[in-house]
């Protein structure tokens, strides 16, 4: 009697999940009404229950990120005494550009930090005064490297490959070779340039005449 | 004087930085030139197409386009992004403003001149409003896809016209959309997949014209956006446009250093047909001409190739003018060469460095001349701190002391000869309010230094101590706004002349610390000044060649200047194209002194007769073949010597010798980018 009240308990997820495959037969099990209740409002609580301590769970991480997002902060931030004194500044000062200096330069402590070179202790306050502008390096980086592609652009265009560009020893060569009174390439006319070649030249002389067996006079 | 020794100096290794971009305004006829190096130059069509003000240049920038605004507001444009102005009257930018679209590649003005429009690597177009001392960003119009690098407005001022790659754009300005697109042709015979870059577009009243760099230059309908005619002028780039006021001449650089002029003109006599036509090609370049103006009467071409032409084109003059010949600005109108008479030093002024050469192979005994085989010495090189470029330096009569001067400061420095060995120290304490120094000067005991600054102040600084100290601040009582031009100080330490931009020269003594008085104003600028020893005689020479000598104690021209106004000056010199840049005097003969210009220098002798208009003023070779009676009646005071060419600076030592520094085109040209290659038949 109690093997198949077993069996009967066992199979009874069973019937829950696969509603009625093999037990078809069997009538539903009474359940009272108290019970069901009491089940469904189990059920119910812990899903609220979880949701819950889901929601605080990602709560305390967000908490503990912002924590450590601060610490990261203030150890990037400069001492506080420089804080103090960068904000102490544009109170004094007034803060519109002063359109009679010029324009402001990146490295604006210019004279009075470079003649107090070794002086370490007078770099803070001279720095305050000097006409700058703080930029961010990154955008600096940035703007160089924009430059320079745009000065390699104009540089492929203009003395790219395909441009037909010569060098200024053939250019003004060609005169001298068209002249009525035929010169040399320029390089060997012009005293003042041309070196490399004309160490070159003289050396190939010297072997040419080596090979011919002439003996210079 | 019989003989003269001359040091012919060639070492000094100047290299003028190509021309990128010219604009012109027509309002005051000054032409503003920009270098690759980032300087700008101003020059004055009123005075003789002198070069007036030189703004220079940056480490960190480059300009790629200028525009006028008014009468006197310069704004620049460059790769770095920037947009900036430049003050003239300080000689320095004024402000920047970022334009946020990265490097700039060109900008143009309305016609109302109330705003800007600048082509952006992004890009985009980007509209600046100009308001007074200042300029806001306005507005943006639609981007398009590809840099935009040339950019031009149509008269009315609604409409934008702009070259990117393979594309010219039309902008309605109101609505800031494209309204036309244009798609050049891209393909000619040997590159054909490469992008075609519109170089230079111009917007007429009915059509727009672009230059290309497959060497095209093209008009466009923009209306319909359809093409209307292609002229092929060249086998590489076409760079610039330029146009004339009346819209009637057209004129196109290239690649290989030639300028095409197009011109409209009837096809049939009397008929109302008008076609452009191409009609003439200047070839005065050796390299790319990137800047081109043209104005009502006369083409100003810029290239790489450092020189600045300036081609009048006055067709329907028939006989050789002075107003119809072509001029050639290759040098600077200042002199870039100190020297020093007693320690027979010369410093040279690159734009990041100095450099101090000796002519005496040791300075320190300063003893006989060098001889003729020995080496040039090369004493010190010194380099500029900061990104910006040194405007002007000087070296002091004892060769103890160097000056420079740079946008933002003034540096000294001493240096000491001990033992062939040389040490340079700095002096510190330089005045803080010295900024903006156009002019520096020492005093002939080498003792006090002299900078001419903004607003026509001179500072007086006692450079002795270890420390500099500022004795005096001269300021004239004119109120004069503008920067100081040259400076002169007297041999005996009483007198200081001081020029400014505006043609002002006043005259302070040092003494009484006081301003002694103004010379009377001429309408020219002085191109050259200097105090005789002697005599404390202002010396001074103008744009326009005339000579004036002031007698500093009776506050009055001398005699002999006003002989000489009265005469008039010879007309071979009054027609001069090159302005005199130095005068020096012989400190042996008092009534002698010289002057140069960049192809001759002149000895003029106060004791002879001046040439009248019949006689010959280049006679020094006819002279040579007369008998010594003959020569005395046929010799007049100006004495013209062009054997050295061409001259960056001259300067009487002492003892009957001479230096003379020349600085070959040719070594120039060595050192300039590659050119294009000519095919030349069997070569």
């Amino acid at each position: 009697m109690a093997q198949p009240e077993r069996e009967t308990e066992q199979k009874d997820p069973d019937m829950a999940s696969e509603s009625g495959t093999d037990d078809e037969d069997e009538a539903p099990e009474e359940v009272t009404f108290s019970s069901a209740w009491e089940q469904a409002s189990r059920r119910v609580r812990e899903a609220l229950e979880t949701a819950r301590r889901d929601k605080e769970l990602l709560k305390e991480k967000r908490k503990r990120r912002e924590k450590l997002f601060k610490e990261q902060k203030k150890r990037k931030q400069l001492p506080a005494e420089v804080l103090e004194e960068l904000i102490a500044v544009p109170e004094m000062k007034d803060p519109v550009p002063d359109t009679t200096s010029g324009i402001t330069t990146v490295q604006g402590e210019d004279q009075e930090a470079e003649e107090d070179d070794d002086n370490m202790e007078n770099i803070i306050k001279p720095r305050m005064k000097g006409r700058y502008e703080a930029i961010r390096l990154k955008d600096q980086g940035e703007t160089d490297q924009r430059t320079e592609r745009a000065k390699a652009f104009i540089n492929r265009r203009l003395y790219g490959p395909g441009r037909m560009r010569t060098n200024a020893n053939e250019y003004y060569s060609l005169a001298n070779k068209r002249d009525a009174n035929k010169k040399g390439a320029l390089q060997f006319v012009n005293k003042s340039w041309g070196k490399k070649q004309k160490e070159k030249a003289r050396k190939l002389r010297k072997k040419w005449i080596k090979k011919h067996g002439i003996v210079p006079s | 004087m019989a003989e003269l020794l001359v040091h012919r100096v060639r070492f000094f290794d100047y290299l003028p930085a190509g021309l990128r971009c010219l604009s012109y305004n027509s309002c005051s006829g000054r032409l503003a030139a920009a270098r690759l190096s980032g300087a700008v130059e101003i020059f004055s069509f009123n005075n003789n197409f002198f070069q007036e003000k030189v703004i220079p240049g940056d480490d960190r920038k480059s300009i790629e386009a200028m525009c006028w605004v008014g009468w006197n507001r310069l704004f620049t444009v460059g790769l770095t992004g920037e947009i900036m102005e430049i003050d003239l009257q300080r000689l320095c930018p004024k402000y920047s403003l970022d334009a946020f679209g990265g490097p700039v590649w060109c900008m143009s003005c309305n016609p109302e001149e109330t705003h800007l429009a600048i082509g952006c690597e992004d890009g985009s177009v980007k509209l600046f409003e100009i308001i007074p001392e200042k300029l806001q960003y306005a507005r943006n119009l639609d981007r398009q896809k590809g840099r935009v690098l040339s950019l031009a407005w149509h008269k009315a001022g609604s409409l934008i016209a702009t070259g990117s790659l393979n594309v010219i754009c039309v902008f309605d300005v109101k609505s800031g959309h494209c309204v036309q697109r244009m798609d050049v042709d891209r393909r000619i015979s040997s590159q054909r997949n490469r992008e075609c870059v519109v170089w230079s577009v111009l917007f007429l009243s009915d059509s727009i014209v672009s230059a290309d760099s497959t060497g095209k230059v093209q008009l466009w309908d923009w209306q319909t956006g359809t093409l209307l005619n292609t002229h092929h002028v060249t086998k590489c780039d076409a760079l610039s446009l330029a146009v004339n006021p009346a819209e009637d001449s057209i004129a196109v650089g290239t690649s290989e250093g030639t300028v095409i002029q197009f011109q409209l003109l009837e096809t049939k006599s009397g008929g109302g047909d008008v076609q452009w036509v191409r009609t003439k090609t200047f070839k005065y370049h050796t390299h790319d001409v990137r800047g081109l103006v043209h104005t009502k009467s006369a083409l100003v071409s810029g290239g790489l190739d450092a020189q600045l032409v300036l081609r009048p084109l006055m067709d329907k003059v028939e006989t050789k003018s002075y107003e119809a010949a072509l001029r050639k600005v290759i040098f600077p109108h200042r002199s870039l060469v100190c020297c020093s008479r007693e320690a027979k030093l010369l410093l040279f002024q690159f734009p990041s460095q100095l450099e101090l050469w000796s002519l005496d192979h040791s300075p320190l005994t300063g003893a006989g001349m060098a001889p003729t085989d020995s080496k040039p010495d090369k004493v010190l090189q010194l380099k500029k701190k900061g990104s910006d470029h040194i405007h002007c330096c000087c070296l002091s009569p004892c060769g103890e002391w160097i000056s420079y001067a740079t946008a933002s400061r003034v540096c000294v420095y001493r240096v000491q000869y001990q033992d062939g060995s040389v040490t340079v120290t700095r002096v510190a304490g330089t005045p803080k309010q010295l900024r903006g120094v156009q002019c520096l000067v020492f005093s002939a005991d080498s003792t006090r230094l002299f900078a001419g600054s903004e607003r026509s102040a001179v500072h007086v600084v006692d450079v002795t101590g270890s420390r500099c100290t500022e004795l005096h601040i001269f300021t004239p009582k004119s109120g004069c706004q503008e920067s100081i031009s040259l400076l002169a100080v007297s041999a005996d330490g009483e007198w200081v002349a001081a020029a400014s931009h505006g043609g002002e020269i006043n005259i302070y003594n040092l003494m009484q610390l006081m301003q002694h008085c103004i010379v009377p104003v001429y309408n020219q600028p002085p191109t050259a000044m200097a105090i005789h020893p002697q005599t404390n005689n202002l010396l001074t020479v103008h744009t326009d060649h005339q000579i004036f000598e002031f007698s500093l104690r009776e506050k009055r021209f001398t005699d002999w200047s006003r002989q000489l106004q009265q005469q008039g000056l010879h007309p071979q010199w009054v027609e001069r194209d090159t302005p005199v840049t130095h005068i020096t005097f012989n400190p042996d003969v008092p009534t002698q002194f010289m002057l140069h210009d960049m192809y001759m220098f002149c000895i003029i002798d106060q004791t002879l007769r001046l040439p009248t208009a019949k006689c010959h003023l280049y006679n020094q070779a006819a002279l040579r073949g007369l008998s010594a009676n003959a020569r005395r009646s046929q010799a007049h005071a100006f004495k013209i010597c062009k054997k050295f060419q061409p001259l960056l600076h001259v300067e009487m030592l002492s003892e009957d010798s001479l230096v003379v520094i020349e600085r070959p085109l040719m070594d120039i040209n060595t050192h300039l980018p590659a050119p294009v290659k000519q095919k030349k038949f069997a070569t």
